[in-house]
């Protein structure tokens, strides 16, 4: 080998060894970083243990941020908490991706989660045996537990600090005075008052907006027919049941056909639609409480509004509004500062946190006790959200995989004006749901919920039956 | 000197392999494991968490998933519509500009930025042009009178796979036109100026000289342009998510549904599984039948 061919083959040598090491060095900076999440996470330079917890609310950004430099700098535990806000709508891929890896973070809020799966799998733990009898005192674990939801048997997987109020219907009042209307009570009027609206609006303002891209289904159609005693899940029989839905999908695709709904709703993410409403150009949309922070911070509205509650089928309330519980915690089955990371949660679910918390208009109280001490003039607009007499939290009905769409879906595409046929849809939907149901049942991913003596207007007071057939 | 030439050879063999080893690597463990890793929940209904054997159900879904079948038909009226507009457009962009007039690289530079601009941030503006309510399309359009109501550009079935076409052609037209570029740059000068000497014109120079010279780029070109055509989903999530009534779903973003989940259902990774290898399959068999018929453009004599 001459020298000239020994120096190439040892500069190619020297290239790949740098490629290598380059790539090798990339990644195990990346695993240094990684750190912070699963591990022991004890900071070698502070010796302070790091309890990691995810997100998925951003409207209370700035109250968290505050809170936890709060406890950084006072708690006696030496505990540091790494506070992150992650996508909302990719928030459980992330978790799931986490926990897989072993970088999930040590507590995370609430959603609603497969929670029999997350159990079996190991990505959360029981609090049982941490909850103490002052926490239980504020939050009334033990009252507040929602199978399913919460809780499986005796097992509580997070406790609720606050509940978020089930839809309603929120008007722009001017608008309403100027078409010399009233809110809507049942879906013909919905319909009528729409029209109005919409001629008074010079073509700038139109009767009501949905956010075609933002869940629209579930925001607002499908609580009207729950407060109509129409639910997806038939609880008395165990089984799917989607015919009720018609006249409402009807009634939606009539307000489209009318041209009283804002043009490029069927396009619309939620945040547009909210701005559109803010600005005056929506008589009314059907929503939930956090719109109460939405509708004074995030878009201050222009215009004044005010809250009714949403309209039924013939203007009768046959069956309760869903209500969520929410500002709860999981605790991860797999972190290693268990009580750290418990102490955090403490923090986050004490008295003085959720006083705070409530007061600045993020959740209603959900215990009794929260609801006794908070000073209800300083909620703000969330006041006019206060709990009904007719919400209630649902028996969480049995999650299957249809062969076809979501139901949410598939009957939103129906409220479309150039939609799918609606008892097509409806006829389908019954078929793939009922299949999944017995198909899952059978596979023994799920069991059949069965309420004996059930009343949609008060759907936790009958007996519950988990049936395997 | 025999073993002498061999020794050489094993030994440069092994820094070849060793050059391709970081290469290598990386399609192993981005491409090829991944696409192997699909193959294990075909057979399992699986949402993330556990595997339930049912056999071949998923595989028989298929058949009657009118769903996805629709979705097949779309992703085609795509990338036809895309096709048909933007490789025309970006060549004769890319001829124009090999042209050597004044400004011709800073035209290069405008017509190539779409590229290099993330696709989820551009159609967020086009969101905004399109928006049916205070648009800026509408409000144009208004303004010169051609139409006196506002147009549901993304929301209305019949002009929303025209909007996300209009869209992928803009993102992707500059990409095609550099390539092309490049392409004309290897074509040598001389065959021009004797055509000129012969006395052909602008139009019989392109499509004498230029387009059978540009064959084997062409060829490759539109080999790219199709599969990534198929296999577009990310605006069409961004503008219509898959809307209005299911106007705008193509293959892959049913399937991003089903494996990501769009928050409504839960997960059918096994069903997605089986829908991408189909998927996988057809982009395939469409890729072959091109390379079949595209034969000729090798031929450059």
């Amino acid at each position: 080998m001459t020298k000239k061919h020994f120096l190439k083959r040892m500069g190619a040598f020297a290239l790949v060894g740098l490629m290598t090491f380059s790539l090798v060095g990339c990644s195990s900076k990346d695993n240094a970083g990684d750190k912070t999440g699963g591990d022991d996470g004890q900071s070698s330079s502070s010796k302070k243990t790091k309890v990691v917890v995810w997100s998925k609310n951003s409207h209370d950004l700035e109250y968290m941020t505050e809170k936890v430099e709060e406890f950084n700098k006072n708690n006696t535990d030496n505990i540091e908490i790494e506070y992150t806000v992650q996508s909302s709508s990719e928030y459980q891929n992330l978790l799931v991706m986490s926990a897989t890896s072993g970088q999930a973070p040590d507590i995370f809020a609430n959603d609603v989660v497969n929670l029999n799966e997350y159990a079996k799998s190991g990505i959360i733990q029981p609090l049982n045996s941490f909850i103490t009898e002052e926490f239980a005192k504020v939050t009334e674990a033990y009252e507040h537990k929602y199978e399913g939801l919460n809780s499986i048997g005796e097992d509580i997987y997070w406790v609720p600090g606050g509940m978020r109020s089930g839809s309603r219907l929120i008007y722009n009042v001017e608008l309403f005075d100027k078409a010399g209307v009233t809110p809507p009570t049942t879906l013909a009027e919905t319909i009528e008052v729409a029209k109005k609206i919409t001629e008074v609006g010079d073509g700038v303002a139109y009767g009501t907006i949905f956010p075609g891209l933002s869940s629209p289904f579930e925001r607002w159609i499908e609580r009207s027919a729950e407060l109509s005693g129409v639910t997806p899940y038939d609880y008395a029989n165990g089984k799917y049941d989607f015919t009720g839905f018609k006249p409402f999908i009807e009634a939606v695709r009539q307000m489209f056909e009318d041209g009283s709904v804002l043009p490029g709703s069927a396009s619309m993410q939620i945040d547009p639609s909210r701005t559109q409403f803010a600005t005056g150009n929506v008589g009314f949309y059907g929503n939930a409480s956090q719109e109460a922070g939405v509708l004074t911070e995030q878009f201050p509205a222009e215009c004044e509004w005010a809250v009714a509650p949403l309209p039924t089928l013939d203007g009768e309330i046959k069956g309760s509004l869903t209500c969520s519980p929410n500002t709860g915690w999981f605790m991860s089955g797999k972190t290693k500062n268990a009580e750290a990371a418990w102490k955090v949660i403490e923090y986050f679910q004490s008295e003085e946190f959720l006083k705070g918390y409530i007061e600045q208009g993020y959740t209603l109280p959900i215990s009794g006790y929260m609801d006794a001490i908070v000073d209800k003039t300083k909620m703000g607009r969330l006041s006019d959200f206060a709990l009904e007499e007719y919400e209630a939290v649902y028996p969480v009905a049995p999650v299957v995989s249809p062969a076809g769409e979501a139901y949410r879906v598939a009957l939103w595409n129906a409220c479309l004006p150039d939609g799918p046929d609606i008892d097509k849809t409806i006829e389908d939907l019954n078929k793939t749901y009922n299949e999944a149901l017995d198909k899952d049942i059978s596979l023994g991913k799920t069991k059949r919920l069965v309420v004996e003596n059930y009343d949609p207007l008060n759907p936790n007071s009958g007996t519950v039956k988990y049936l395997d057939k | 000197m025999l073993n002498k030439k061999r020794t050489k050879s094993k030994g440069s063999n092994l820094v070849t392999w060793l050059m391709l080893s970081p290469a290598i690597f990386l399609l192993v463990v981005v491409s090829i494991y991944p696409f192997l890793w699909v193959f294990q929940y075909i057979m399992y209904d699986y949402n993330g968490f556990s595997k339930y054997f049912v056999g071949f159900d998923n595989i028989k879904r298929v058949f009657s998933d009118t769903l996805f079948w629709q979705s097949v038909i779309h992703t085609f009226e795509y990338a036809f519509l895309k096709l048909i507009f933007v490789m025309p457009l970006s060549l004769v962009t890319a001829v124009i500009l090999s042209r050597k007039l004044r400004g011709s690289s800073l035209f290069r530079g405008i017509f190539f930025l779409p590229t290099i601009i993330s696709s989820a941030v551009y159609c967020l503006i086009f969101y905004f042009i399109f928006a049916a309510y205070n648009g800026v399309l509408n409000s144009m359009l208004h303004t010169v009178g051609f139409i006196d109501k506002p147009i549901d550009w993304l929301g209305a079935p019949s002009t929303a796979m025209m909007a996300v076409v209009i869209v992928a052609i803009w993102g992707g037209f500059g990409n095609y036109m550099i390539l092309f570029s490049s392409g004309l740059t290897s074509i040598s000068e001389d065959v021009y100026e004797s055509s000129k000497i012969d006395g052909a014109n602008g139009v019989q120079t392109f499509f004498k000289i230029t387009l059978p010279l540009l064959g084997p780029v062409l060829k490759v070109v539109l080999m790219l342009a199709i599969t990534t055509a198929l296999k577009d989903y990310q605006s069409i999530m961004v503008l219509t998510g898959g809307g209005p009534n299911n106007r705008t779903q193509v293959m892959f973003s049913y399937i991003y549904n089903l494996c990501f989940g769009n928050g409504t259902s839960e997960l059918q990774i096994g069903y997605g599984a089986v829908l991408s290898v189909v998927a996988a399959i057809i982009v395939g068999i469409v890729t072959l039948i091109y390379l079949k018929i595209s034969k000729k453009l090798d031929d450059i004599n």
